[in-house]
């Protein structure tokens, strides 16, 4: 009786250090806006589980008649940091647009704007395993 | 044993008689191939010899009286056909984003539009996502100045705080 209670805490442990070991490389990183050099970064996991009500990320796209027989397509991307640092910028450029909906669903996001214009100059996305949530399951 | 034997010699005789043929198939296809292709590079060049004796054989006379050529043909019919073909291009071409004319009245008025509705987003401590994509769908008609100048207007509202909403 009493090896098999050693057995099952050796199993257990075994089973918890497991757990650990193959969980791999995760790499938060929570969402910064930083208003002086116009750029916003993140991941969308690690806004999603912020100790926070504040925090977030990401990009969209959305496309509009324009009244003339064609359609106009607006992408903009936003973010909040834990200081309540807002970013917002919107973009026409085709190029951008096309980076924009080529994001995966969990990632890391980065863009800057111009001051003046509030236009995005840069979106960048990486998608990543370390951003990946672990609740999506192991392929273990 | 000796009945299987012989019945394999006549088997291994037989199969070499038949890649035999299917060699003198090939090499009979070879020859009918380059036969026809020397046969259509013949027909190729006679036509071609043709068509430039025809060129230059003067055509009936047209109503105003002058003779017309193949090679004028050709040009009219060039010079008819540019234009549509430039259409079609242009339309084949054209940017999805194109931006809308408008008179400048009726720019002033979309932009009054604009201005009353994004000030009545700021007025509010919530706005729907509805709202906001009709004032995206605004900015989307107007000409690509007004269209620049109204997004910057909206994304500043969204910095500032000025306005809430969840895109």
């Amino acid at each position: 009786m009493r090896l098999s209670k050693k057995m099952l805490a050796a199993t257990a442990a075994a089973v918890g250090f497991s757990g650990v070991a193959i969980a791999g490389m995760v790499q938060p990183l929570p969402v910064e806006v930083n208003l002086a050099s116009l750029y916003a970064h993140g991941d969308m996991i690690s806004a999603r589980d912020a100790p926070n009500k504040t925090e977030f990320i990401g990009c969209g796209v959305r496309k509009y008649d324009d009244g003339v027989g064609g359609a106009t397509a607006f992408g903009f991307c936003q973010a909040e940091d834990a200081k309540g640092n807002r970013a917002f910028c919107n973009t026409d450029n085709e190029d951008l647009l096309d980076a924009i909906e080529a994001s995966a669903d969990f990632g890391y996001v980065s863009f800057s704007w111009n001051e003046k214009t509030q236009v995005c100059t840069r979106i960048g996305f990486s998608n990543q395993s370390f951003y990946i949530p672990p609740t999506l399951g192991s392929n273990l | 044993m000796k009945w299987l034997v012989g019945l394999s010699a006549a088997q291994t005789v037989l199969l070499a008689f038949v890649a035999l043929r299917v060699v003198s198939l090939e090499m009979r296809a070879g020859d009918i191939e380059d036969a026809a292709d020397a046969a259509r590079l013949a027909a190729q060049n006679s036509n071609q010899n043709a068509a430039q004796s025809r060129s230059t054989l003067v055509m009936p006379a047209s109503a105003n009286g002058a003779s017309l050529n193949l090679d004028d043909l050709r040009a009219v019919i060039r010079e008819e056909v540019a234009p549509i073909i430039t259409a079609q291009t242009r339309a084949e071409t054209k940017p999805v984003s194109a931006a809308p004319t408008m008179s400048p009245a009726q720019l002033k008025r979309a932009e009054a539009d604009f201005a009353r509705d994004l000030n009545l987003a700021r007025s509010r401590t919530h706005t729907s996502e509805a709202e906001i994509s009709d004032l995206y769908a605004q900015i989307a008609k107007m000409p690509p100045q007004a269209r620049q100048a109204a997004m910057t207007e909206i994304a500043r509202a969204f910095s500032n705080g000025e306005i809430d909403a969840r895109l």
